[in-house]
């Protein structure tokens, strides 16, 4: 056994399950900050930070629509989070069902 | 009378002063991810501390001195210099990542990076430390510190479901992430019995004068104080596995942490997790500053006393000081907070047995001890923290690669 060494099925497992991490967490900050639980400055940055994780895990899509709830904080445009909010959401219902999937394959 | 509200006092500062970064990041995660899974790594952890805490200030009513001095004493500076040395580390790395937590804590606040706020919480951290006495720093940041019972009420709001969280506190296997599993069962136990914990709390009952008198006061704060404090830490899990568990969302950031008071306190949730990280610590930052000074001081039998005036006791004042300014340039190069703390608890378990085998020697020298040296049952209970030490150490290293991978 090689120490700190992952097979590619795990890579891949683990790769799935931070960007849904990151995408739920990007879902959760924009509709917390609608619903004005959470300062539009943490927001801001959590969202940016998402986009971040995304990009390096290899999901530009989910990168590009936290970048687009990022700006929609940014202008304080409530109305306009809905939209990329919604495509977010089917990303995410995909990434679990991809991560249910391998997680079976164990 | 006095004794009636130094027990109060005392309970309120173990309950206040058991929470820190290192509690709420490797619960949050632990909750996160494994939701009740771990709830047993913090009770074993909980009942470790309650007997090391217990010796620890036992030992400094009996003997009227603090565990450095002791050990020094005992086995001599050459012993005693190389586990010493890893103290001084493990407490810098400590009292960074809870600079950092503060700093965190007004980054969520306010917008501003984490970077920026750590020059002036580590001049404020530092001022405390240099103007106030011991009582002002161990009250005032343990009251303060009550606050992060929001966690508990938030939890009570909840209605958990009782057979999960009752099955949470019996050790069971991972389904998933083994490493990472154990990882967070270590560093959660590492969180616990950070060994600054029992080096301030018997340099402080030195400070506050206690005798025998005071092994009864010393006895119920350990218990309650350190039981109703990991209360606060089961609650961080209990909520952490109730709000991101099911959403998938795995604690990377504490940012992703940071709104999981909102469901049960909509206004106030998000204020109240930032308040409970920056105040829990500051008080943490407050006692690994003044415990890195206290083993240093003690150890090369320097003057010492944060009640004495800087003057008095220069070198024990230099060293916080001098700890707080490496401290500060650590976390402004930019090291995640989070990360850090996780890696420092893993540590803090990996040495345990190091620094705890010569105090647990001392607390069985009848010499030194006589009649209050450890009962069969705190024996026993010691030789089962010495064997899970050793089982931390072996396994530590390549949980904190395989874990982190």
């Amino acid at each position: 056994m090689c120490w700190g060494c992952k097979s590619q099925h795990d890579r891949e497992t683990a790769r799935v399950q931070k960007a849904l991490s990151w995408v739920s967490t990007a879902g959760s900050v924009a509709q917390l900050w609608v619903e004005n639980r959470v300062p539009a400055r943490y927001a801001e940055r959590t969202l940016d930070e998402a986009r971040t994780e995304l990009t390096s895990n290899g999901e530009a899509e989910s990168a590009l629509l936290a970048a687009t709830l990022r700006d929609a904080v940014h202008r304080a445009d409530r109305a306009g989070v809905a939209a990329p909010l919604a495509s977010l959401m089917a990303h995410r219902g995909s990434l679990h069902a991809q991560s249910d999937q391998l997680e079976s394959e164990k | 009378m006095k004794k009636g509200l130094q027990l109060f006092l005392g309970i309120l500062t173990a309950i206040g002063g058991f929470f820190d970064i290192g509690n709420l990041v490797t619960a949050a995660q632990a909750g996160a991810t494994f939701r009740f899974q771990l709830l047993w790594a913090l009770a074993l952890g909980t009942i470790i501390v309650i007997f090391l805490v217990e010796m620890s200030g036992r030992f400094a009513a009996v003997t009227k001195k603090s565990i450095p001095t002791g050990v020094r004493e005992h086995f001599g500076v050459r012993v005693w210099i190389a586990p010493f040395a890893i103290l001084v580390l493990l407490h810098f790395l400590t009292l960074a990542a809870e600079l950092g937590g503060i700093a965190f804590a007004l980054q969520l606040v306010t917008g501003i990076s984490f970077q920026i706020w750590v020059l002036p919480v580590g001049v404020l951290v530092w001022l405390f430390l240099w103007r106030a006495t011991f009582d002002a720093i161990e009250y005032s940041t343990a009251t303060l510190g009550l606050i992060a019972l929001c966690f508990v009420v938030a939890a009570f709001m909840y209605h958990p479901p009782r057979s999960d969280v009752l099955s949470g506190l019996l050790p069971s296997l991972p389904k998933q992430d083994g490493a990472k599993y154990w990882l967070y069962a270590v560093s959660i136990i590492g969180a616990l019995i950070a060994p600054y914990m029992f080096y301030f709390y018997s340099s402080g009952a030195v400070e506050d004068e206690w005798d025998k008198s005071y092994l009864m006061v010393n006895r119920i704060v350990s218990i309650t104080g350190m039981s109703f404090g990991a209360v606060i830490t089961a609650a961080v899990i209990i909520m952490t596995g109730l709000v991101l568990h099911p959403l998938d969302i795995g604690v990377d950031s504490i940012n992703q942490a940071a709104f999981v008071l909102t469901g049960a306190f909509p206004f106030w949730g998000f204020l109240l997790f930032a308040a409970s990280m920056g105040i829990a610590c500051t008080g943490a930052a407050a006692e690994v500053g003044l415990s890195l000074a206290y083993s240093t001081a003690q150890t090369f039998g320097w003057n010492w006393g944060e009640s004495l005036e800087p003057k008095k006791d220069a070198r024990f004042a230099l060293t916080y000081t001098v700890a707080i300014v490496l401290a500060m340039l650590l976390m402004m190069l930019g090291i995640d907070p989070l990360k850090l703390t996780i890696y420092t608890m893993a540590l803090n378990a990996m040495v345990l047995p190091i620094v705890s085998i010569p105090f647990l020697m001392l607390m069985n020298d009848g010499r030194l001890m006589r009649e209050f040296t450890n009962g069969i049952f705190t024996n026993a209970a010691t030789a089962i923290i010495v064997l899970i030490s050793f089982v931390l150490f072996v396994v530590s290293i390549p949980l904190v690669i395989m874990g982190s991978g």
